[in-house]
């Protein structure tokens, strides 16, 4: 199927044929941007296959290759897709999906409300940022232009003035992560019965174990951020694309969703952060459906704040990291590439030793997206992003310049 | 006994040892042992070791290539930025020293000599963390340990006092007799750290009181040793010795008067203090602890003083005593130590006896479970002791990497692609470790789910213990 050929589908599928098409066309350009809170582990979404670091340092959660049971699905040279993201895949063969692979802040900030209020301020290390990155770019529209958000509590993104309105989502699923003492130590309990001094000790390490996830349990419950759980995704696309088709002057839609911090038993090709990539993919083909011939016009970012550690941990999970993929979907992309970089998994080439690094900084395809989805001059992209200059490292991720 | 023997002079069985030692004679291992140069290293190990690079490399190599260095220019000293720099270059040395450690502890037939390697490096501990050491921690332990661990103490004693590592952990390199000719200009030019450490930790004891004479005349007698290029033909291996720093009068120390005559002063009060019957006694009992028990009988502590000071500090005669002893064969203490993290993390990966790929991951893991190596806290190293290991947070962490293990899952084994994993199976460790499971640990592995048998084990008191 070519990718027009899709995207009419679509707009049969979604649309029904109800809006008159030139209509659209005369429309101008939307943005939509997903936040995945609680730092989204890129190396499980985006499978690194040639890096043996990958394998030697994930034992038991790394993705198996193509072809294994629960392996991943061939993507690009070198890499392949979770298999719960196969949606992806096809969006990717229809050129409507662009992702950089190591995306992220410009230097590690490893606690998820810092990192979120980074990205969402556009001004890495401000830490009394009090406007987003958002509500700075909709002024620079057209007079008429609106804006979105979708949360609990406004979320600094569309703070400022005149800032963008918000809307409480409810009745979505809560958190995916639910913490329960792992399975093995009950395992050890008849081993360790006795009163000898290693017996004592051993009860006294369960009742630091349920102090540690306690302490997990809130931390992974402040990296949402109130967020609904990305299962919420599916649903939540079809309801902003409803929103863009019934307000013409809708420009910018944002959404935050949780669901993504895998401190512990992650699992691989099946588990729970598989589980949450499986609404991630159904999501992000709901959003293309339900926009339907519109995608041709609107970029639908998806941003993390953070991915996680290369290496397990001893929970079979990961920590908090640097580098993530940074997907974006849309008509106007240079879709079905990777763009910018990728830095490598070897142990000199990790940030503090520990993350994949991040080579393309997260203002750039921010700048891209002003610049040559939304059409805005580099006048109006310092007003956005003030102090940042673009390096024009994904140079690439959109075909055409706006018409 | 054959598997006591493997407990406590080895890092653990792995297949078939303990049949081998069965069948040769656990007094032969013993010997065996005691003469670890007519053990030839096996290709596997010497091709591991040859790929790390700053292991062949000397202490004055060592600083030439990773030491901080000078900007030339206007400037003379570097700024706090290239420093950095120079000690992020340098981690490599840390690194590959500790590599080096695992690889030759799971690899190496020398069990015993690998073991007390590391035994009289935490003896002498010199903390990467403090300054410059974090260049020489591996060149220290070739210089200073390795050659002596079964030869004289004495000679360890002196090489250990005069390498850079250990005269700029204990700050000595700076020292200065008020009465020299460059200590006349300082402010408190004498350091006495590295002599009241001399006197207590070092030989006799830690809770040695030394009189603060004593200390004082030992800080004077070793003013002077220093760190820089060779002058005179005593110097050699970064070691130098400062006339400008030393006075040469008369000092009294421990009862005698050691006679002005500059660094041979310091040779002659160093085979005082190895001579001392306090030094025996002190380093007999850390002896008899490491291979013994906690608590050892004080027989054996007074015997093992006796054969140490009758043959003038030689370590191959006194642990030679020390396995000869009833105290040592007695079973009363088998399978009563509780193994430090190195120990235990060593015993699993020789008892599975997969092939490890790299040592790096279990360095973390060791860092992990507080017990990073070559960077004890403090000046005489990690505690041999259980209730010094034996912590809730620590108990909690082996059990987890337990369970990774017995899964198959340490990241050591991963050949670098993928690959399912294969549980190990817990009794083949169980045999290999030569351990029969306690009532409840049985009990605990029946109930086990399949893929949890192997790390229930490893986890379990009798694979604690050694």
């Amino acid at each position: 199927m070519k990718r027009r050929d899709f995207l009419s589908a679509m707009a049969v599928g979604a649309m029904g044929g109800l809006i008159p098409a030139p209509a659209r066309a005369q429309a101008s350009r939307r943005l939509v941007v997903f936040f995945l809170r609680g730092g989204l582990d890129g190396l499980s979404a985006l499978v690194p296959l040639e890096e043996r670091w990958y394998w030697q340092a994930r034992p038991s959660i790394a993705i198996p290759p193509p072809g294994e049971p629960g392996g991943a699905l061939p993507l690009a040279k070198g890499f392949g897709l979770h298999p719960a993201l196969e949606p992806l895949r096809r969006l990717w063969d229809e050129k409507l999906l662009a992702v950089i692979p190591a995306c992220g802040l410009p230097s590690p900030v490893r606690t998820h409300p810092e990192a979120q209020r980074d990205m969402e301020s556009g001004l890495p290390g401000d830490r009394h940022a009090a406007e987003g990155w958002m509500s700075r770019l909709l002024p620079l529209l057209e007079k008429n232009a609106k804006g979105l958000t979708l949360a609990v509590r406004p979320p600094l993104i569309g703070q400022g003035k005149p800032g963008l309105r918000n809307v409480q989502p409810t009745g979505y699923p809560p958190s995916i992560w639910r913490l329960e003492r792992p399975a093995a130590f009950a395992a050890f309990d008849a081993a360790y019965k006795g009163m000898d001094a290693l017996g004592r000790m051993y009860r006294q390490s369960q009742i630091t174990l349920r102090n540690k996830l306690v302490e997990l349990d809130r931390e992974i419950s402040v990296s949402a951020g109130g967020a609904p759980s990305v299962h919420a995704l599916p649903q939540l696309a079809g309801q902003v694309a409803d929103y863009l088709s019934k307000a013409p002057d809708a420009r910018l839609v944002f959404a935050a969703l949780g669901g993504f911090d895998a401190h512990f038993q992650q699992g691989a090709g099946s588990g729970r952060l598989a589980e949450a990539f499986l609404s991630l993919g159904k999501g992000m083909e709901a959003m293309a459906k339900a926009l339907g011939p519109d995608l041709e016009r609107t970029a639908v970012l998806f941003l993390s704040e953070f991915g996680r550690s290369l290496r397990e941990n001893e929970f079979s999970g990961t920590d908090n990291g640097y580098a993530t993929l940074c997907m974006v979907l849309g008509g106007g992309v240079a879709g079905g590439a990777l763009h910018g970089p990728w830095p490598g998994l070897a142990p000199d080439k990790l940030a503090d030793g520990l993350d994949l690094a991040v080579t393309v900084d997260f203002r750039e395809p921010l700048a891209e997206i002003a610049q040559r989805h939304l059409g805005l001059d580099r006048a109006a992209l310092a007003q956005i992003l003030p102090g940042y200059m673009p390096t024009g490292a994904i140079r690439s991720l959109f075909n055409a310049p706006p018409s | 006994m054959a598997v006591h023997v493997l407990d406590r002079l080895s890092f653990g069985p792995y297949p078939g040892e303990i049949e081998r030692v069965r069948a040769m004679g656990w007094q032969v291992y013993v010997e065996e042992q005691l003469a670890p140069e007519k053990m030839a290293l096996p290709r596997a190990l010497t091709d591991r070791l040859a790929a790390l690079p700053t292991q062949s490399m000397d202490t004055v190599a060592l600083f030439r290539a990773y030491g901080p260095k000078p900007p030339g220019g206007p400037r003379k000293t570097p700024t706090l930025d290239e420093i950095n720099q120079a000690k992020e270059k340098a981690a490599v040395i840390q690194n590959e020293a500790a590599e080096a450690r695992l690889w030759r502890a799971i690899l190496s037939p020398r069990q015993l000599e690998e073991l007390l390697v590391g035994f009289w490096c935490n003896h002498f501990n010199v903390p990467a963390s403090k300054g410059l050491a974090h260049l020489w921690v591996g060149s220290f332990e070739r210089e200073a340990v390795r050659p002596h661990v079964l030869g004289r103490f004495e000679d360890m004693l002196l090489a250990a006092t005069r390498h850079p590592a250990m005269l700029i952990h204990l700050e000595n390199w700076l020292s200065a007799s008020p009465e020299s000719p460059a200590g006349k200009a300082l402010q408190r030019p004498l350091a006495e750290l590295h002599a009241r450490e001399l006197l207590s930790s070092h030989t006799m004891g830690a809770d040695a009181k030394p009189k603060a004479q004593d200390v004082q005349s030992l800080a004077l007698i070793l003013a002077g040793w220093t760190v820089g290029s060779p002058r005179t033909p005593q110097d050699g291996g970064g070691f130098t010795f400062d006339e400008r720093r030393h006075d040469m009068r008369d000092k009294p120390f421990l009862g005698q008067t050691v006679k002005g005559q500059g660094v041979a002063e310091g040779v002659e009060a160093l085979k005082l203090l190895a001579a001392r019957p306090e030094t025996a006694r002190s380093l007999a009992g850390k002896l008899a602890r490491f291979f013994v028990a906690d608590a050892p009988p004080r027989e054996l502590e007074e015997r093992l003083a006796k054969a140490w000071l009758d043959s003038g500090g030689d370590l191959r005669v006194v642990l030679g005593a020390l396995f000869a002893s009833p105290e040592f064969a007695d079973a009363r203490f088998a399978g009563t130590k509780f193994k430090n993290p190195e120990r235990w993390l060593v015993s699993v990966a020789r008892a599975a006896s997969r092939p490890v790929v790299e040592t790096r991951s279990l360095a973390e893991h060791l860092e992990w479970l507080d017990m990073p190596l070559y960077d004890a806290p403090g000046t005489s190293g990690f505690r041999d002791a259980q209730e010094a290991w034996l912590t809730a947070e620590g108990l909690l962490k082996r059990l987890n990497l337990a369970v990774q293990a017995g899964q198959g899952g340490l990241p050591c084994w991963s050949p670098g692609t993928w690959r399912a994993l294969e549980p190990l199976d817990a009794q083949t460790l169980a045999a290999v470790m030569g351990r029969t499971p306690s009532p409840d640990t049985a009990q605990a592995l029946r109930d086990a789910a399949p893929d949890l048998k192997a790390g229930v084990f490893l986890g379990s008191p009798e694979a604690q213990r050694h």
